[in-house]
C-alpha cells in the first residue's frame, strides 16, 4: 500500500486553476519529485496535503488515514516549507523543542529526539547558538530537522535547497536520502532538473497545475522519446556545412547557436544535433566531420535529461 | 487541556523571543514613562482649568438666578443636575453632597437656601444669611477660590442693582478675592457658611490622571505591536510550519494574545511602580483593584491589536491604521487630556473607547471607591476583550485557514 495518495486535487483561484486534476501515490522509502517551473502548482499541491490549503475536490489519504482526520492526519506528515519558517531569536535547540511540544513530545522523549536530530542534520556544535547566526545553508537544514523530529512516515518538501550554496545542497540530498533509506516515503518539489535526476526514484513533471507525466527518468524518456544530443564546436561552421554533415549521418534534427570565445575575431559556433540511439556514436560523427572538412574544437555527448523531458512536453525549457 | 498546554507553550516561546529583543523592550515601557513624567510634571501645579460647581438653587427667585447667572460669568461651569446629565432630576443638598463624596465631577456644591432674596448680601445685616458651600475636604483652596468667586458673583449682583449708588467697581469687588478666610464674614458682600464634606480618598492629581490614561494607550500600542508579530510570521512564512502541526489556528492567536497580555501587565506594572518611586502614587493601597482592573485593561487592549490585525493585510497597514486609532481613542478617551476638561458633550464619547473605561476604573480607584467602583469598568473592558477576540479570531483564522501565504 503505498504511503501517500493523492486521487483527482482540484484548486483555484478565481479562474487560475492552480492545481487541476493531480493524482500520484508515493511508496515507503521512495524520494518522489514534483519537477516544474515557478508558478506550475507544486507548492500548492504540496500545501494541500500538508493541511495548509483546503482543496476543492479531491482526495488525500496517509497509510489509509484520510485527510479529514486532521490532528491524525498531520501527526503522519513532517512538512518543509520552502521559507525558514524558524524564529531567529531562538537558539536551534529551542526551535526543535517548541516544534517538539506541539507534537506533544515532552521530557526526555523530547531532550532525546531534539539531540539526535541536531546530529542528524549536523548541527551539534550550534545547537545552542541563535538561528539568525546561521548560514544560509545551516537554516536550512533546521528547517528539514523541524520535520523530522516526530518520525513522520511521509516528508513533504518545498524546494529545501532553495538559494543555499553547492556544499550544503550535498549535505541536505545526504539527509534527504538517508530518510529514505530509513524508509519514510519523501515527496520533493524543485524546479531544478538536476536534484529531481540526482535524487528521485520517481518523478512527475508538473506545469500550469496538470501533471504531464509520472515516471522513473527512463521511463519518462521512453515516453517522450527524446534523443541524446552531441553538442559540436568548430570554428566556421555554417547552415550549409552542417547540413552537409548530417547527410552523412542519417537526417537529424540540429540547431546552432555562436559560442563566445576571448579570441578577438573568433567564429566559434555551436552546433547541437538530435541523436537518435540507434542512428549513430559518437565516433561515426567525428568522421563525418572530418568528411565534411570541419575542424573539430570540442564534441561532447549529452544524454537526454529531465530537461530534455520537459522541452519535449511543454516546448520550453523548465527556467523559461 | 491539551489546548492549554499548546497556548502556554507558543506564549512561551513569544516571550522568550521578545525578552532578546531589548530594544523592543525598551520601547514598550520608556517612552509611557517618558510622556507620564512630562505631563505629571506639566500639570502638577495649579493649572488653571474651569471650575464645576453644583448649585442648588432652593429659593428660585430672580435674586437667586442672578448670583447663579454672575457666577457664570466667572467662568465657572455651572452643573444643576445630577451627573451634569440633562435627564436627570436637579440636584439635592443629599445628592450633590454625595456626589463630592463618590464621583468628584465637582468637588465644591453652593446652597441657595429658600428666603435668601430677602437679605441677597451683608447689606442687609443680620437678616443676611448667606450660601451654604459644601466642598470636598481634601481639595479645601477649591472652596477657597468658589468663596472668592462668590464675592465676585455677588458684587456684580450689587452693582447692577445699586451700581454708581454704592460706588462700587469691578476693581474692588475682585480685589475681595483674597479675603475669602473662614472667619471674615463682616468683611464680605455675600455671606458663605463653608461646610467640607468629609472624604476618605487621595486627592485626584495630575499624577493619577495621566497615570490612569497613558497607561492604556501604551498598552494599546503594545497589543498592536504583538498582533504585528503575527501578521509578520504569516508574511515570513514562520506560521506555516505550525498550522502543519497538530494544532488548531486558535491555538496560535491565543498563544500570541497570551504573550501580548503578559508583556501588557509587565508595561502597566513598570509604569505603576515608577510612578509610586517617582511620584509617590499609593499603588499598593489600592493593589487588589488596581490588579483586577489592570488585567481587565491589558485583556481589552490586546484582543483590540487582534481585532486590528483581522483587518489588515500587511504589518505596514496595521501600524498606520493603529496608530491613527489609538491615537484618536487616547485622545477621546482621556489618555491625553483628562476628561473632566473636555466639553460635557464630548466626556460621554470616552465611553466608547478602552481608554475611558480604564480611566474611569482607575480613578474610581483613587477615590477609594474599591470593587464596587470598578465593577463596571472592569465588566465593560472585559466585554470589549470578548467582543475583540472572537471577532478578530474569526476573521484571522479564516485567513490562516483559506490563504496562509501568497504562492
Amino acid at each position: 500500500m503505498p504511503v501517500l495518495n493523492v486521487v483527482d486535487l482540484h484548486k483555484s483561484y478565481g479562474d487560475i486553476r492552480a492545481v487541476d486534476g493531480v493524482s500520484f501515490s508515493i511508496s515507503a522509502g521512495e524520494i518522489f519529485g514534483l519537477l516544474g517551473p515557478n508558478g506550475a502548482g507544486k507548492t500548492t499541491t504540496i500545501n494541500i496535503i500538508a493541511t495548509l490549503l483546503q482543496p476543492d475536490s479531491g482526495e488525500v489519504s496517509i497509510n489509509g488515514t484520510a485527510f479529514s482526520s486532521a490532528s491524525a492526519f498531520k501527526r503522519r506528515i513532517g512538512y518543509v516549507p520552502q521559507e525558514i519558517s524558524l524564529s531567529q531569536r531562538l537558539t536551534a535547540r529551542e526551535n526543535l523543542m517548541l516544534v517538539g511540544r506541539l507534537y506533544d513530545l515532552q521530557g526526555g522523549e523530547l531532550r532525546r529526539r531534539v539531540g539526535q536530530t541536531i546530529e542528524a542534520v549536523g548541527l551539534v556544535d550550534r545547537a545552542g547558538d541563535l538561528v539568525s547566526t546561521f548560514s544560509g545553508g545551516m537554516q536550512r537544514r533546521l528547517n528539514i530537522a523541524g520535520a523530522l523530529l516526530h518520525k513522520p512516515d511521509l516528508l513533504l518538501m518545498d524546494e529545501p535547497t532553495a538559494g543555499v550554496d553547492p556544499q550544503a545542497r550535498a549535505y541536505i540530498f545526504q539527509i534527504v536520502e538517508g530518510l529514505a533509506a530509513e524508509g519514510r516515503a519523501v515527496l520533493y518539489t524543485t524546479h531544478y532538473m538536476e536534484e529531481a535526476q540526482r535524487l528521485c526514484q520517481r518523478t512527475a513533471i508538473i506545469d500550469h497545475g496538470k501533471i504531464l507525466a509520472i515516471g522513473t527518468l527512463g521511463e519518462l524518456i521512453q515516453r517522450v522519446k527524446a534523443r541524446r544530443e552531441v553538442i559540436l564546436e568548430a570554428e566556421d561552421l555554417s547552415p550549409e556545412i552542417i547540413e552537409r554533415l548530417v547527410s552523412k549521418l542519417g537526417e537529424v534534427p540540429w540547431k546552432m547557436q555562436p559560442v563566445a570565445s576571448g579570441a578577438p575575431g573568433a567564429r566559434l559556433r555551436r552546433a547541437t544535433l538530435n541523436i537518435a540511439d540507434s542512428t549513430c556514436s559518437l565516433l561515426q560523427v567525428l568522421r563525418a566531420a572530418d568528411q565534411t572538412g570541419i575542424q573539430v574544437t570540442t564534441i561532447s555527448l549529452q544524454e537526454p535529461n529531465l530537461e530534455t523531458v520537459f522541452l519535449e512536453l511543454t516546448g520550453r525549457m523548465l527556467r523559461d | 487541556m491539551r489546548s492549554l498546554r499548546i497556548i502556554l507553550v507558543l506564549a512561551g516561546s513569544h516571550l522568550r523571543v521578545l525578552s532578546r529583543m531589548r530594544a523592543i523592550v525598551a520601547v514598550l515601557i520608556l517612552p509611557g514613562i517618558v510622556l507620564y513624567t512630562i505631563f505629571t510634571l506639566i500639570f502638577a501645579g495649579p493649572a488653571g482649568r474651569p471650575f464645576r460647581v453644583a448649585v442648588v438653587d432652593l429659593d428660585q427667585t430672580p435674586a437667586s438666578r442672578k448670583l447663579v447667572e454672575m457666577l457664570k460669568a466667572n467662568d465657572v461651569i455651572v452643573v444643576r443636575r445630577e451627573d451634569d446629565n440633562p435627564d436627570r432630576p436637579l440636584l439635592t443638598v443629599e445628592t450633590a453632597k454625595a456626589s463630592i463624596r463618590r464621583k468628584g465631577l465637582y468637588r465644591v456644591a453652593v446652597v441657595i437656601p429658600r428666603g435668601y432674596s430677602a437679605a441677597p448680601d451683608m447689606l442687609s445685616r443680620s437678616k443676611h444669611k448667606g450660601v451654604d458651600l459644601y466642598f470636598d475636604e481634601t481639595q479645601p483652596m477649591e472652596a477657597k477660590i468658589v468663596t472668592g468667586l462668590l464675592q465676585m458673583a455677588a458684587g456684580r449682583a450689587l452693582f447692577e442693582r445699586f451700581g454708581a449708588m454704592l460706588n462700587l467697581d469691578e476693581e474692588s469687588s475682585q480685589s475681595q478675592q483674597g479675603n475669602t478666610a473662614h472667619e471674615q464674614h463682616e468683611r464680605m458682600l455675600i455671606k458663605v457658611n463653608r461646610k467640607g464634606v468629609s472624604i476618605k480618598r487621595m486627592s485626584i492629581a495630575a499624577k493619577h490622571t495621566f497615570l490612569a490614561g497613558l497607561v492604556p494607550m501604551f498598552i494599546l500600542f503594545g497589543g498592536t505591536g504583538a498582533a504585528r508579530g503575527l501578521l509578520d510570521a504569516l508574511r515570513d512564512g514562520e506560521i506555516r510550519r505550525l498550522l502543519a502541526a497538530p494544532i488548531q489556528p486558535y491555538h496560535i492567536l491565543l498563544g500570541q494574545m497570551a504573550s501580548a497580555l503578559v508583556v501588557a501587565m509587565i508595561q502597566c506594572y513598570a509604569m505603576y511602580t515608577y510612578a509610586w518611586l517617582v511620584f509617590g502614587v499609593a499603588i499598593w493601597a489600592i493593589s487588589g483593584g488596581l490588579l483586577v482592573l489592570t488585567l481587565a485593561t491589558c485583556l481589552a487592549t490586546t484582543a483590540f491589536g487582534m481585532f486590528l490585525a483581522a483587518f489588515c493585510r500587511t504589518s505596514e497597514q496595521l501600524d498606520a491604521f493603529g496608530t491613527m486609532i489609538i491615537l484618536a481613542m487616547s485622545a477621546v478617551g482621556g489618555s491625553m487630556v483628562p476628561r473632566f476638561v473636555m466639553p460635557s458633550y464630548m466626556q460621554p464619547l470616552g465611553l466608547f473607547t478602552i481608554n475611558g473605561w480604564s480611566y474611569d476604573g482607575f480613578i474610581a480607584l483613587i477615590r477609594n471607591e474599591g470593587f464596587p467602583g470598578i465593577a463596571l469598568p472592569c465588566l465593560v473592558l472585559v466585554a470589549i476583550a470578548a467582543g475583540c477576540a472572537t471577532v478578530g479570531s474569526i476573521v484571522l483564522t479564516r485567513r490562516l485557514r483559506s490563504h496562509p501565504m501568497d504562492e
